[in-house]
């Protein structure tokens, strides 16, 4: 009854890995932000 | 169908309506999760707040902060879709789950009937339910006949044989001591307290060795031994096919 609660691990691979990859690219979009504004707001 | 050259695949077919085209370029979108356009209008939504967010804050004066500040909001969506779709398989999983548990529940699935779904979901060498089948069309046959012989259970009780040599290894057992110890085990449930031990005169229990031989170890039970433990197996055989039978109906009912 406990492996039907789990969802299909392959899937949930998949999207952990890729919220990791966004994640990541978010951060550093935001770093490049606060670059970008310290260079242009001077 | 008419046949022309404009229609072949990859030969200048493919959609001419405006409506065709918008369908088409959805062809190759699955779950839509890794893609970088806006899927509908609730992410629209979002993705204009974010960016009126940022512009509050930031100077997008400049068209490479407003660029990056767009590369930002795009991003965050895409983030907040694939969250979203972790959260749905969660749920997906846990209705199923639900759904399985009732559906067990309403078809009365015993303990062992649930273990062997389980068996039979996990074990990819499971043996499916034709092998049970042919064995009780085995036994079926065989308790047809009037008097069978040693004979009978040696040529027309193939899979038989094979079933019960896999279930003693099972139990680490060889086959002689398996059928000795399953008649053994019937007749003490029938007469307690009663187990009969043959032993030849002038030897002791650890003088016998057990045959080896499939053709000796049949003869070497009597035909009211046989008679009795193909009767154990075939209780065995019809619970186990009851059980099988329940599992393919479950099966076949789920959504």
């Amino acid at each position: 009854m406990q492996e039907a609660s789990l969802p299909d691990l392959d899937t949930y691979d998949k999207l952990m890995r890729y919220q990791t990859s966004l994640n990541n690219q978010l951060s550093k979009q935001i770093g490049e932000l606060v670059e970008l504004e310290k260079t242009y707001s001077k | 169908m008419t046949d022309n050259k404009e229609n072949r695949q990859g030969q200048g077919g493919g959609p001419k309506t405006v409506l065709g085209k918008v369908s088409s370029s959805k062809n190759a979108v699955t779950h839509g999760a890794t893609s970088k356009q806006l899927l509908n209008a609730d992410e629209e939504r979002k993705f204009h707040l974010t960016l009126q967010e940022f512009e509050q804050n930031y100077n997008v004066n400049h068209p490479l902060v407003k660029l990056q500040i767009e590369r930002i909001a795009q991003t965050q969506i895409q983030l907040q879709r694939v969250q979203k779709m972790m959260l749905v398989q969660f749920q997906k999983s846990q209705l199923n789950s639900q759904i399985d548990e009732d559906l067990q529940k309403a078809m009365d699935f015993n303990a062992d009937t649930a273990d062997l779904k389980l068996l039979r979901d996990i074990d990819p060498d499971y043996r499916n339910y034709d092998y049970i089948t042919k064995i009780a069309v085995e036994i079926f046959v065989i308790k047809q006949q009037e008097a069978f012989t040693h004979e009978d259970v040696l040529n027309k009780m193939p899979q038989f044989i094979k079933h019960i040599t896999a279930e003693a290894k099972t139990v680490n057992q060889d086959l002689h001591s398996y059928i000795k110890s399953e008649l053994e085990h019937k007749r003490r449930l029938k007469r307690p307290g009663i187990v009969l031990k043959i032993i030849p005169p002038g030897h002791t229990e650890e003088d016998i060795v057990p045959p080896q031989d499939i053709n000796d170890i049949v003869k070497d039970y009597s035909i009211e031994d046989w008679q009795d433990f193909i009767l154990i197996k075939q209780l065995e055989i019809h619970k186990a096919m009851t059980m099988e039978r329940k599992i393919n109906d479950y099966q076949k009912l789920l959504p």
